[in-house]
């Protein structure tokens, strides 16, 4: 078991260090790049919708976020002290409509679900704790 | 993350936006900002080329299907040119765009407009 800890800012380009922390331990551990690049959109699901509604004082708050190998197991685990949400108990969309009635928004969750083999989430105190983990391979 | 976005005409008031790179949260303001200028102008249709499209996120879907929908609203359409496997995974999960032609080269899209243009001059 190995394991991976940071933590990123609330603010939109933290994006991009998330980005690189995630194709870091990707390489490190020689697993499929194309996975990382969906773990990578699960989290920037989680993690635009944390940094957009999680807060509403302005301040700066930082996300932690730990990454995880195990066997064949990886997972992240998002927290954040933003105000209580938990993204599974949200609305899905109805899709597959024709395009007039095609939902422009709140596509995050369907792909969050589908690119993920687990979702755990849990209210910790002042803490959101979300948990994603994926079957993944070496390249 | 970065996207770079290159619009070109096409034959019969067809746009052209190659897409190069990610399309996610950073980006799609970007996109957007540039898809802007052409709700003012005459195009049949709009074909996004996703053959270097690397990357979508929700906030590129957005982008993409507020364009579509635009385009229906005015009686024009949009295709889609060459999806990269996960691209095409991503459009999939949101059973996205129904309605929309997708070509899998440069052929099946001369066809396709080569078609519309018959059309239009067999109606004149």
């Amino acid at each position: 078991m190995t394991h991976c800890h940071f933590h990123i800012k609330n603010d939109l380009p933290e994006l991009t260090t998330f980005q690189l922390q995630l194709d870091a331990f990707f390489d490190k551990h020689q697993l499929c790049t194309e996975l990382a690049g969906e773990m990578m959109l699960v989290a920037e699901e989680l993690l635009v919708n944390i940094i957009n509604y999680g807060h509403t004082d302005g301040l700066e708050h930082v996300i932690k976020i730990e990454f995880l190998i195990k066997q064949d197991l990886f997972s992240a685990t998002l927290i954040d002290d933003g105000m209580a949400f938990n993204p599974l108990k949200q609305q899905l969309p109805t899709l597959g409509q024709s395009i007039e009635h095609t939902a422009i928004g709140g596509l995050g969750i369907p792909l969050i679900l589908s690119l993920s083999d687990e979702q755990h989430y849990q209210r910790k105190g002042q803490y959101n704790v979300f948990r994603f983990e994926r079957r993944v391979r070496q390249s | 993350m970065s996207l770079t976005t290159t619009i070109t005409d096409d034959k019969n008031q067809a746009k052209r936006i190659a897409l190069n790179g990610r399309l996610d949260t950073i980006t799609a303001p970007q996109l957007e900002a540039e898809l802007d200028p052409l709700s003012t102008e005459v195009i049949s249709l709009i074909i996004f080329d996703m053959t270097d499209l690397e990357y979508v996120s929700s906030a590129g879907l957005r982008v993409i299907f507020k364009t579509v929908k635009s385009m229906k609203a005015r009686g024009g359409r949009c295709g889609v040119l060459k999806m990269q496997p996960q691209i095409k995974k991503v459009f999939d999960i949101v059973k996205a765009l129904p309605d929309v032609p997708i070509f899998k080269n440069d052929a099946e899209m001369d066809e396709y407009l080569n078609h519309m243009q018959k059309k239009v001059m067999d109606s004149d």
